[in-house]
């Protein structure tokens, strides 16, 4: 039998077995945690590395206006300037010192200009002033030390392309940081900044210390480094876990990358506030957002508040909490005081100013939501989706936001009038507006919302345009001089003409009233539909529909004498494109809503320049112009002088539909076409012709906005010649009751008759006799 | 008789040529009232071309998209080019230098376009027209 002795002997080797083995085992799972551990620290820094070095966000395209350009001879109303200068957030202010500020006093303006970057190159802030007299600018005049002829502001920067995320950020480089920002920042979040590794023990004790006297948590011991990972990499679930991989982290990233890197990236991803659904991130967008300024153009209480929330930016909300954000703010200045990195004086100052904050922000997603989708659709055919929401491009547009602005106001003005006086409440506008001269498009409305992303109208509603399409008719008429002329007769009676098919067509006047013999401008500026429906006949169906392809209808064309009184449905901007050919003298121009795309850097990627081919006889636009301008005078459009300068001279020509379901307007002046169609989404009736509807809303915005007349050089071999109003014979110069009319080549075959009612001049009276 | 007729005539002429106004091209300042305008818009001088008031900025403009031409800074050159236009789009100048710039770039086509232009702006007997017609028969050979 064993002794306790025995006992005792034979235990001792089997504890040391087992404690080998535990020792053994404990080692062995040891190496694998610190393998594990070894794994998992590789994998962290992997995503360190990636994502900093990688696309770090993804940029979403920055779409822009125009630039205003200002010099002498322009065309330009002191309250659209104003309206810019608002929306771009100037101040108006008495002594006018600082970018993005402006005073008026009479007719003279004075602006300091802010620095800004176009496609071909950047413009420092410029002190100018000038007069407004008559909507002219004159008088341009430098306050500063450049001297130029021609000065810019910045463009509004209307929207961008999103990507699923919707943020929006403005990056700044470090360098472009001013330095009091980094200084407030720096005495606010972490004041080893610049000293540690990525991790403050001593911040961390400090705040223990702190909370613990407070009994609370009042102060965080997380370094800049710690909360960029927080925000960059991770999350703000609070757990052991998450903060351990974020110690680790940070230390990783200070061993890759400088402080200043890290600075820049943290300055531009922070959380700083939210406009609708799109959330506000980094100093350079915070910025503008609540101060309508440049960063750099801050001042130290400013800077000091956009610190100050980033604590907790709903929290401090300077516009719903401005108590809040006000103290916060000056603790910020008092840290800084405390820490020597701002004197007494300048402490006192900036606590004892205002917030500053700009009462409504501007900054929209997208402003001009209709626009912006034909710039997308104009862009599409060269950049792929995934490129335009993440590359951070830059795209200079044409629109102009004065003109915009009151197209909008007018649609807004006009149409729930007419919609109350015909009592159709559903009652939508789709507009378009280009520049003569290049084809530009200037404004472009989708909707009676201006504001509203949905049906864009202007771009997709196709609807028949009824009389519009007359002058296409009159053109192919008068491309043919030897045979037709102005003064040329149509027969403005009733007919039937009979298809091989079987089928018919008798046209009527929209009156039913018949007018005998019309000359032929006259029955244009009338809209008779008998006469054009005879005239389309004699010109020929396949004249007419080549003539619209010429002017730049590419939509497939009605092969149906119908087609003479608008059985073509087209979109306002498809009768743009052909109305601005008629408008730019027979010349096709490309209707661009964009000028040129570039990289965030500036780097230029895409320009779109301006094209034109010549496609009717100049001649023939001369005599066609010539009769919509008789319209506006006498015939169908002549509502629009009520309103309009007599001195403006304006061409056009008005457009209802069976049943009067559309209403349309087209018209133009020497700077401006504008196309405007009202009607009803389910296609039903709307009492409207275009005379009372869409002619309103034209002559609203039109008469808002300075401009050139209508004013086309006289081809050679056009001469006026004097008609007798009655009997539409040739007559003598200056004879009471005859007008003078163009007419292309020799008046050959045209009947002739002295004056029979006297003359209105003693010089006509003079000529007839020698 | 007949150099009476022709003195009555004479004198009768310059009266008329001193009354004549040929109206010179000018902005229309906007309408922002709610009051109506005449009812008629007056008569113009039909067919009588109007002098145009070119800003100086586009000479500026177009001086600088030449020399920018000259140097083979195609970019320059039209973004100043496209700015004249954009300032004054019915000054013919503009589109003669267009079309040089196009034709020194072999883009035939559209240099002749431009040359259309400017004929078609400034008249065919017009000294720009001439020059513009000059080119095209360059480009035609």
């Amino acid at each position: 039998m064993p002794t306790k002795k025995t006992r005792a002997s034979q235990n001792t080797p089997n504890k040391a077995r087992r404690a080998w083995y535990l020792g053994g085992t404990a080692l062995k799972c040891g190496l694998v945690l610190i393998l594990c551990l070894f794994a998992w620290l590789i994998y962290l820094d992997a995503q360190v590395r990636y994502k900093f070095e990688g696309k770090r966000w993804a940029m979403p395209a920055q779409v822009y206006s125009r630039a205003l350009e200002i010099y002498d001879g322009r065309a330009l109303n002191l309250d659209n300037l104003q309206q810019e200068l608002q929306l771009l957030q100037y101040q108006k202010v008495v002594d006018v010192h600082s970018p993005g500020s402006y005073a008026i006093q009479g007719n003279q303006v004075e602006i300091v200009s802010r620095e800004h970057a176009l496609p071909d190159g950047r413009y420092p802030a410029a002190h100018f002033k000038f007069s407004l007299a008559n909507d002219v600018v004159s008088g341009l005049q430098a306050l500063d030390q450049q001297s130029s002829q021609l000065y810019t502001l910045e463009p509004f920067k209307m929207g961008g392309i999103y990507p699923g995320v919707k943020e929006e950020r403005v990056l700044l480089p470090y360098h472009e940081l001013p330095t009091e920002l980094i200084t407030a920042l720096i005495v606010t979040e972490d004041r080893e900044y610049f000293s540690h590794f990525g991790i403050s023990p001593l911040s961390i004790a400090r705040a223990m210390w702190v909370n613990f006297q407070a009994g609370r948590v009042v102060q965080g011991g997380s370094t800049l480094t710690q909360q960029l990972v927080k925000n960059f990499y991770l999350s703000s679930e609070r757990s052991l876990i998450r903060k351990v991989n974020e110690a680790f982290m940070a230390l990783m990233l200070e061993a890759h990358y400088d402080k200043a890197a890290i600075l820049e990236t943290y300055v531009n991803d922070i959380y700083l506030g939210q406009s609708g659904a799109t959330a506000i991130h980094g100093f350079g967008l915070a910025s503008q957002f609540y101060f309508g300024k440049e960063l750099a153009q801050c001042q130290i209480n400013e800077w000091a508040l956009l610190v100050a929330m980033i604590k907790g930016p709903s929290w401090y909300d300077p516009r719903r909490h401005p108590e809040r954000a006000l103290e916060r703010r000056n603790l910020v200045l008092s840290l800084m005081r405390e820490q020597g990195k701002i004197t007494e004086s300048r402490y006192q100052q900036a606590k004892s100013s205002r917030l500053g904050v700009v009462a409504r922000p501007v900054f929209q997603t997208n402003r001009y939501p209709a626009f912006m989708d034909l710039v997308r659709r104009q862009l599409a055919t060269e950049y792929n989706e995934e490129d335009l929401r993440t590359e951070g491009l830059k795209i200079y547009t044409t629109l102009d936001p004065q003109v915009q602005h009151q197209v909008e106001q007018s649609v807004a003005r006009m149409v729930p009038e007419l919609a109350r006086q015909k009592s159709t409440s559903d009652l939508q506008a789709g507009a378009v507006v280009t520049a003569v001269g290049t084809g530009e498009v200037l404004a472009l409305l989708g909707g009676r919302d201006a504001r509203y992303h949905g049906f864009n109208r202007a771009l997709d509603a196709f609807r028949p345009i009824g009389s519009l399409i007359k002058p296409a008719v009159y053109l192919s008429a008068l491309m043919q001089p030897d045979q037709y002329h102005l003064t040329s007769l149509l027969h403005d009676q009733p007919f039937r003409i009979e298809f091989a098919n079987g089928q018919s067509w008798s046209p009527s006047n929209f009156s039913d009233e018949y007018h005998g013999d019309v000359p032929l401008y006259r029955a244009l500026a009338n809209s008779y539909n008998l006469s054009t429906a005879r005239l389309g006949l004699s010109v020929g169906l396949n004249s007419v529909r080549d003539t619209l392809r010429k002017l730049g209808v590419s939509k497939a064309i009605t092969p149906y004498p119908s087609l003479f009184l608008g059985a073509q449905s087209l979109s306002p901007f498809e009768v743009s494109k052909f109305y601005q050919t008629i408008a730019s003298n027979g010349f096709n121009m490309p209707l661009r809503a964009i000028r040129e795309v570039s990289t965030a850097d500036g780097e230029l990627l895409s320009r779109y320049p301006f094209r034109v081919e010549q496609v009717i006889a100049p001649e023939a636009i001369y005599l066609l112009q010539h009769a919509m301008q008789e319209t506006m005078r006498s015939g169908t459009g002549r509502y629009a002088y009520r309103y309009l300068p007599s001195a403006l001279n304006v061409a056009g020509k008005t457009g209802t539909t069976n049943d009067n379901r559309d209403s349309w307007f087209a018209g133009f002046s020497g700077d401006y076409l504008g196309v405007v169609w009202l009607g009803l989404d389910d296609n039903s009736p709307t009492r409207l012709t275009g005379s009372t509807g869409a002619l309103r809303v034209w002559t609203d915005f039109i008469r808002r906005i300075p401009q050139y007349p209508l004013s086309m050089v006289k081809p050679e071999q056009i001469q006026y010649h004097w008609f007798d109003n009655e009997t539409q014979a040739l007559t003598d110069e200056r004879c009471r009751n005859a007008s003078p009319l163009p007419v292309w080549g020799e008046p050959k075959g045209l009947a002739y008759q002295k004056c029979q009612n006297g003359f209105s001049s003693f010089g006509g009276w003079l000529k007839s006799w020698l | 008789m007949v150099i009476v007729r022709v003195l009555v005539l004479g004198l009768s002429l310059a009266v008329i040529a001193a009354c004549e106004n040929t109206p010179h091209r000018q902005v229309v300042p906007a309408n922002t009232g709610s009051y109506e305008s005449e009812i008629e818009p007056v008569e113009t001088d039909y067919g009588k071309p109007s002098r145009s008031t070119t800003p100086a900025i586009v000479f500026t403009l177009t001086e600088r998209a030449t020399k920018a031409m000259h140097a083979e800074n195609w970019a320059t050159a039209q973004r100043s080019l496209e700015q004249a236009l954009r300032i004054a789009p019915n000054e013919a100048r503009i589109y003669l230098v267009y079309g040089d710039l196009h034709q020194r770039q072999y883009q035939y086509e559209q240099a002749r376009q431009m040359y259309y232009r400017a004929i078609s702006l400034a008249g065919e007997s017009s000294e720009t027209g001439k020059q513009a017609q000059t080119q095209l028969e360059q480009l035609a050979e």
